[in-house]
């Protein structure tokens, strides 16, 4: 890496959990249910967390053994230089679809809920114009933009979250374990979408200023967003029951939908939360953008900004892809097998044939 | 060349200044639209005004099913003049007939020039007639999908014609707000049932399990909350009510109530007796022996007397409270028996959570009956404890001479 940017190691932990937390707390309630048909999904997530971070230091190790490299330049060492670049376009593709997924769920949801009559390419173009400005100035100005992110959103969302146990009953959530692991098991498929943290960490640890401590930046990344996905799912499940949270496309919105608060200035959040999560969505994308941006810009040696302008068009297109919201929604558990694959299945290969060859840098 | 220059980014500037500072894309002057306040749904039956417009033309393709009543807000700003503000309503009604609740809604829009919007519609009110032949998962389909409105709507069943509840109030109120207002008086009497918004009907219509809306009848220009509607899981329709006194059981048995009066007349001289309840909760545990499935229900409850005309003039103490909390505690237990009996037998649906009961500790059993669960329940043998404990009585430490 032939840069001056540096990142420590909480910073790096803010990036990571900025990347996890997205668009997934707005469907994570219904499709883990909808899998369970039991209210226990909550450990389906607690599981599906544990999960995603064994791959995550399984990456974390990986990234390690070359400090100061991202994927796209260490891949090369370990796989030979015609794989390398298969796996570099795989990979750039994969953040570009992220970056897509997250996008269209924005205009998906601001249009639907909060800019009815705003033209979709609006909100798009907004969306990817500041991101374009953000990245470009580099790992540190997307780090900051993280860390000015964390007290907004988290504050507004435990906020939310709190308000909204006025429609929440206990009862919806039990019996626990009534019909056994078995409903739980079949739930953790849909949490791999939203917890793929590991991915980031493929070129994140090369800014890393002391890329051993990888392996802490992972445990605590993925406990920080389980927090958040299992309130998501807990509190959906208690307002609206297993049976009523399945009918609802976008439950965690309708749960901020479902109350009104008479003693507060604001009647109704569900415009703030939107807007805020919002901010936090764009923080995903931003990072997905960043990323396939530097493994292009590492694979072509084409310099970083031209890559994120070349980028930008092809991030729109497929943003437009899916044809409806369930074309959207099959979008988003295809990038979840897809990196259930990239991200669970082929690091252990990886490391094993790097330390074999005793790969380093 | 750099003067061109200048030129060109300041003008830049002014154009993406004017692209940002011309306000919101899509926005609607607050005089210029129609606030949804309520929506009262009915057996189709045209309005004079609906008639005469169909005979001079006015009509579209359409079955005749349902009535939409739409309650909206009159912006201050529009109503006109002071003199004839003073004395108008801060609202009107109009009611739409067809089939498709959203189709009759766009069809409004031919008979005002106002955007009728739903972000702030507060009340759901569904008349007898047509909770009983219609599915209320179809009633309510259009307004758990729309984007404007929200699932916090709250439901409510009237006995006799919906329109009705909207059609006029006392000076200055609007009715639909009225309905959700009543519900704060829930900490002064246990004859209200709790507020049941869209968002947790979902579940149950979904599921076929039985649950209860607040029903509300009314005289003139006054509304009266008088007992519960029985939505049965089985047909998702209405099934039939509770009254007052037997909602008063409900709340008991499932310890929902925040505050109320209990009155009673003691058995030896039937002279009065009346508690304040300033705390209740109720627990039902659920027993299987074998294929049996039996409930047991213990109620309990803090409170002070509030009126007590027995026993001529002696003080509260001892024996005195003891028989006074006696009579309430089999008061309180008749009134549980009647609303369990009325349950079981006559309305054959569960609205008390007993089913909840039998899932949370008895999964297993559950699953074997939870399909036709409302039949199963209307055989179940139900036992009850009821515990009072009267904390004080107040400024006067004796009963009435």
């Amino acid at each position: 890496m032939e840069t001056r940017d540096r990142i420590t190691t909480t910073e790096l932990i803010i990036i990571v959990v900025n990347y996890v937390l997205a668009a997934g707390v707005f469907t994570l309630p219904r499709t883990t249910v909808e899998r369970a048909g039991t209210p226990d999904v909550w450990i389906s997530v607690i599981l599906g967390g544990l999960l995603s971070m064994i791959t995550g230091l399984i990456i974390a190790r990986l990234s390690q053994r070359f400090p100061g490299q991202t994927i796209y330049q260490y891949s090369g060492k370990i796989i030979g230089r015609p794989l390398a670049i298969l796996l570099g376009v795989v990979l750039i593709g994969y953040f570009v679809c992220i970056g897509s997924y997250e996008m269209r769920n924005v205009q998906e949801v601001t249009v639907f809920i909060l800019l009815e009559g705003t033209p979709g390419w609006a909100i798009a173009g907004i969306f990817m114009w500041v991101a374009l400005y953000l990245c470009r100035g580099g790992i540190n100005a997307i780090s900051r933009m993280c860390r000015l992110m964390i007290p907004i959103t988290w504050t507004v969302f435990f906020g939310v979250s709190l308000l909204s146990l006025q429609v929440f009953d206990i009862n919806n959530l039990r019996p626990v374990l009534g019909q056994g692991m078995s409903p739980v098991w079949r739930s953790i498929k849909p949490t791999a979408l939203t917890f793929t943290s590991g991915e980031a960490l493929l070129f994140l640890v090369a800014f890393m200023d002391k890329p051993k401590k990888t392996m802490k930046v992972v445990v605590s990344a993925t406990l920080i967003a389980m927090v958040f996905y299992i309130v998501a799912v807990v509190l959906c499940i208690g307002a609206f029951s297993v049976d009523g949270v399945v009918t609802r496309t976008w439950p965690f919105i309708d749960l901020i939908r479902s109350f009104e608060v008479n003693y507060l200035v604001f009647e109704r959040f569900e415009s703030l939360w939107l807007t805020i999560w919002i901010m936090q969505i764009f923080c995903t994308f931003c990072i997905a953008f960043y990323g396939a941006a530097l493994g292009l810009s590492q694979l072509t040696k084409i310099p970083l900004n031209h890559c994120l302008f070349a980028l930008l068009p092809v991030i729109y297109i497929v943003t437009e892809i899916p044809r409806s919201l369930n074309g959207l929604f099959a979008f988003g558990a295809g990038i979840g097998n897809w990196s259930f694959f990239l991200f669970g299945v082929l690091p252990l290969p990886l490391l094993i044939i790097a330390r074999l060859r005793g790969a380093r840098s | 060349m750099k003067h061109l220059l200048k030129q060109g980014s300041s003008l830049s500037l002014l154009i993406v200044a004017c692209l940002l500072l011309s306000s919101c894309w899509s926005s609607s002057p607050i005089e210029d639209v129609n606030l949804e306040a309520g929506v009262a749904l009915d057996v189709a039956e045209e309005t004079e005004t609906e008639q005469d417009l169909a005979q001079k033309g006015g009509e579209y393709p359409k079955r005749n099913k349902v009535s939409c009543t739409y309650q909206f807000l009159i912006p201050q700003g529009a109503i006109g003049s002071k003199k004839e503000g003073a004395q108008s309503k801060n609202y009107y009604n109009a009611t739409q007939t067809g089939d498709s609740i959203f189709e009759a809604v766009r069809e409004l829009s031919l008979r005002s020039n106002r955007l009728p919007i739903g972000h702030h519609l507060k009340t759901i009110v569904i008349g007898e007639e047509l909770a009983r032949t219609t599915k209320l998962s179809e009633l309510i389909e259009f307004f758990s999908r729309d984007n404007d409105i929200r699932p916090s709507v709250l439901l409510f069943i009237s006995k006799g014609k919906a329109r009705e509840v909207f059609r006029d109030s006392l000076p200055g109120q609007t009715p639909a707000f009225v309905l959700n207002g009543t519900f704060n008086n829930r900490r002064r009497i246990t004859r209200i049932w709790e507020p049941v918004s869209m968002a947790k009907v979902v579940g149950p219509l979904h599921g076929h399990t039985s649950f209860a809306l607040q029903n509300v009848v009314v005289s003139g220009k006054e509304t009266k909350f008088s007992g519960v509607a029985v939505i049965k899981g089985s047909t998702g329709k209405l099934g039939g009510f509770l009254d007052e006194a037997e909602l008063d059981g409900l709340v008991w048995l499932t310890g929902k109530g925040e505050g109320g009066s209990v009155k009673t007349y003691s058995s030896d001289n039937n002279k009065l007796v009346t508690y304040e309840i300033t705390g209740m909760d109720s627990k039902i545990k659920a027993s299987v022996n074998g294929d049996k499935i039996a409930f047991h229900v213990l109620i309990e409850s803090k409170g002070r007397i509030a009126e007590a005309y027995f026993a001529g003039g002696e003080r509260l103490v001892g024996g005195t409270i003891r028989k006074a909390r006696e009579t309430l505690e089999k008061k309180v237990q008749d009134m549980v028996k009647n609303t369990v009996r009325k349950m079981q037998h006559e309305l054959q649906a569960d609205v008390a959570g007993f089913g909840k009961s039998l899932q949370i500790q008895h999964p297993s059993v559950w699953n074997k009956v939870k399909t036709n669960w409302d039949t199963v329940f209307s055989s179940v043998p139900i036992t009850y404890e009821v515990k009072l404990n009267i904390e004080d009585y107040g400024a006067s430490s004796t009963t009435s001479d």
